[in-house]
């Protein structure tokens, strides 16, 4: 008997975030059950539900977005509660309507909520109307014949994105105004395709910001709490790769007044669940980006400072507990780093990479975590996002994290698809990052960082012994050399 | 010489042979060996010592060496020339990364200049858009729209004349 109102929470989700959701699933005592697509072959999420189904589709994509076969499979299994991770359905209102029309549990905010700020031209105008900063825009649907007009009376550079958008997909940078047209077209063309929807939402482009977001959790009874801010300002193409709480950058004033602004955000929109208030930040201040309404992919981050279970108060808030704790007693402690292990590869571009998983050593030790979505013997393949696994790793200080996290990187060996260890590691040894100077840019500025260090003689000679030595095709031949010819010696073909 | 090794995009011509003590050495006569034991690999070459850990797939070798995971593609000596013969530009417009074909832009026949945009593709959150590498006539698109392909999958072929 547990304190839950249901016994089946159904993971509508793959990869890492599966797994990690059906672990706390299952130390609650609640029967954990998975939708899975074929291609994924074995996985760790595989390993820890007790019941799954396989979903299909044109593309493994659409499989994940099909919300009648989802909630067949939801019915077939027993769920009675849904998490749907990150990405996929995790912020689409429908979706959690259907879950809820069908009688089940959804575990996330209001599907009101997720309509508010899911739009992000409806979800500024509500930040903004309660007298939260925000950062000078356009916003096409105000008047659609003017927003041309109006984008280009922001100024250069600008950021474009999909009204309806979300996690940087879609967006895009202009620097130079004569390319406007040509920019607002592709911008149209990519938020058609990703949201189906080509309505955009220009801002100005604030130069070497920092991205600091602030951890909220509310229950359905009106408490709301933040768990303190993450920096995320290391990304490539706008994606996180690098994340870290505290933020370097933040005096304690700044850090209470940026956690008050995300809880007041909160607050205002009764949030229930696990959520995240973006901002950007520079020497001006901070603004308000974009509210996230799920939970987001570095919530590890602030579970190794705070010591909380983010995916168990989920779970309690969706079964109409309330919170546990209050503002006054959420510790913190230490410092946290979370790497994102990507198969990409960074000195061409960070262009996706496909292969067989040969080997997965994963790092083990003191404050380090490792959440991977794939197995020894699997396969990575091009239908999904291709994030690997995550390291998160606690120090007591800044400077032992950043120093386990790179012992760490260093011991994952992953062989068989190029991923970006070894950049994350450099990226980890940077200087600008070691003294906490960084900027959304940083990665893009650095080039070299990503093109990757050339081989030391030692390196090359003990890689070419050991690549020879071990393929069949290179040793073979020669050990069918009779002895007599090789003690000869000065032989050559 | 036996053929090449290719790690990170240079090719290094590979020569060994049995030593005359057993083993193997270079054509210098620096010995080398390797021994395994329990999941890693103890690499020598000289005086050099290292542990490693190797996973072999067909012709490619993944070694992680000092926190460093290395891949390393066999190609011996007949293919290697064979590639270097065809090496000067082609036609062919590959993929730079696997995807898939958001747009094809240009239609069999159409005459293009080196340089025109010939098909967008879309790889995870981003559209890129493949140039023709020559100029020439436009070949039949491999792939249609929504259809995805594997890096280095020629997508579309530009011929002689236009």
């Amino acid at each position: 008997m547990t304190d839950f109102p249901f016994a089946n929470v159904l993971v509508v989700n793959r990869g890492e975030i599966a797994a990690r959701i059906l672990r706390t699933v299952r130390a609650l005592g609640l029967r954990g059950l998975l939708i899975a697509h074929e291609i994924d072959g074995r996985t760790p999420a595989l390993d820890l539900a007790d019941n799954v189904r396989l979903v299909g589709g044109d593309t493994p994509v659409a499989a994940f977005l099909d919300i009648p076969q989802i909630l067949a499979a939801a019915r077939e299994m027993g769920a009675e509660a849904i998490h749907p991770g990150y990405g996929f359905l995790s912020e689409n209102a429908g979706f959690a309507r259907a879950v809820e029309d069908a009688g089940m549990t959804w575990i996330g905010p209001a599907p009101e909520t997720i309509e508010l700020m899911g739009d992000k031209v409806r979800a500024r105008a509500f930040v903004g109307e309660r007298g939260f900063p925000l950062a000078p825009s356009a916003t096409e649907d105000d008047e659609p014949a003017t927003f041309a007009q109006r984008t280009r009376a922001l100024g250069a550079p600008l950021l474009l994105k999909p009204s309806a958008g979300g996690g940087g997909k879609g967006m895009r940078i202009v620097r130079d105004m004569t390319q406007l047209e040509d920019e607002l077209a592709r911008a149209r063309s990519e938020a058609r395709r990703y949201f189906g929807d080509g309505r955009l939402f220009a801002e100005r482009y604030i130069e070497r910001p920092r991205h600091i977001e602030v951890q909220v959790l509310g229950d359905a009874h009106g408490a709301v709490v933040h768990l303190f801010e993450r920096e995320c300002s290391l990304q490539r193409r706008f994606q996180k790769i690098i994340e870290e709480a505290p933020s370097p950058a933040l005096t304690e004033t700044e850090r209470a007044e940026i956690c008050a602004s995300a809880a007041g955000i909160a607050t205002a929109c009764r949030y229930r669940g696990a959520g995240t208030v973006e901002f950007i930040r520079d020497e001006g201040g901070f603004y308000f980006l974009e509210m996230n309404t799920r939970l987001q992919v570095e919530h590890p981050v602030t579970e190794m400072i705070t010591g909380l279970d983010l995916v168990a108060e989920q779970l309690r808030v969706a079964a109409g507990q309330p919170l546990s704790f209050t503002q006054a007693e959420v510790r913190r402690d230490g410092h946290a780093i979370e790497a994102r292990i990507y198969a990409e590869d960074p000195a061409r571009d960070f262009a996706p990479t496909t292969g067989p998983v040969l080997r997965l050593r994963a790092p083990s030790g003191e404050g380090v975590r490792f959440d991977a979505g794939v197995l020894e013997g699997g396969s990575v393949n091009a239908a999904f996002d291709p994030m690997l696994a995550k390291l998160i790793v606690h120090g007591t200080d800044r400077a032992q994290a950043l120093e386990r996290a790179r012992t760490a990187l260093g011991e994952l060996g992953l062989l068989g698809v190029a991923t970006n260890i070894t950049f994350l590691r450099a990226l980890l040894a940077d200087e600008d990052v070691h003294a906490g100077r960084m900027h959304t840019g940083l990665i893009a500025e650095k080039p070299a960082l990503a093109a990757g260090a050339p081989l030391e003689p030692e390196t090359l000679a003990i890689l070419i012994a050991a690549a020879a030595l071990s393929l069949p095709e290179v040793r073979g031949p020669v050990d069918a050399i009779p002895k007599m010819h090789a003690a000869m010696g000065g032989w050559r073909n | 010489m036996q053929g090449y090794l290719i790690i990170d995009e240079a090719a290094h011509a590979l020569a060994i042979r049995p030593a005359a003590g057993g083993g193997y050495q270079l054509p210098d006569g620096t010995p080398l060996s390797l021994r395994e034991s329990e999941g890693w690999t103890r690499i020598q070459v000289g005086e050099i010592v290292r542990e490693v850990e190797i996973a072999v797939a067909g012709e490619t070798v993944w070694i992680h060496l000092e926190g460093v995971a290395h891949e390393i593609t066999w190609r011996s000596a007949i293919e290697h020339h064979a590639r270097s013969a065809d090496g000067k530009a082609d036609g062919a417009v590959r993929a730079p990364m696997p995807g898939a074909v958001a747009k094809v832009l240009a239609q069999p026949g159409d005459a293009v200049r080196a340089g025109d945009a010939v098909m967008v593709i879309e790889s995870m959150k981003l559209e890129t858009t493949l140039r023709a590498p020559l100029p020439g006539t436009v070949g039949r698109a491999r792939f249609a729209v929504g259809e995805s392909f594997e890096r280095g999958a020629v997508l579309i072929e530009i011929g002689e004349g236009g």
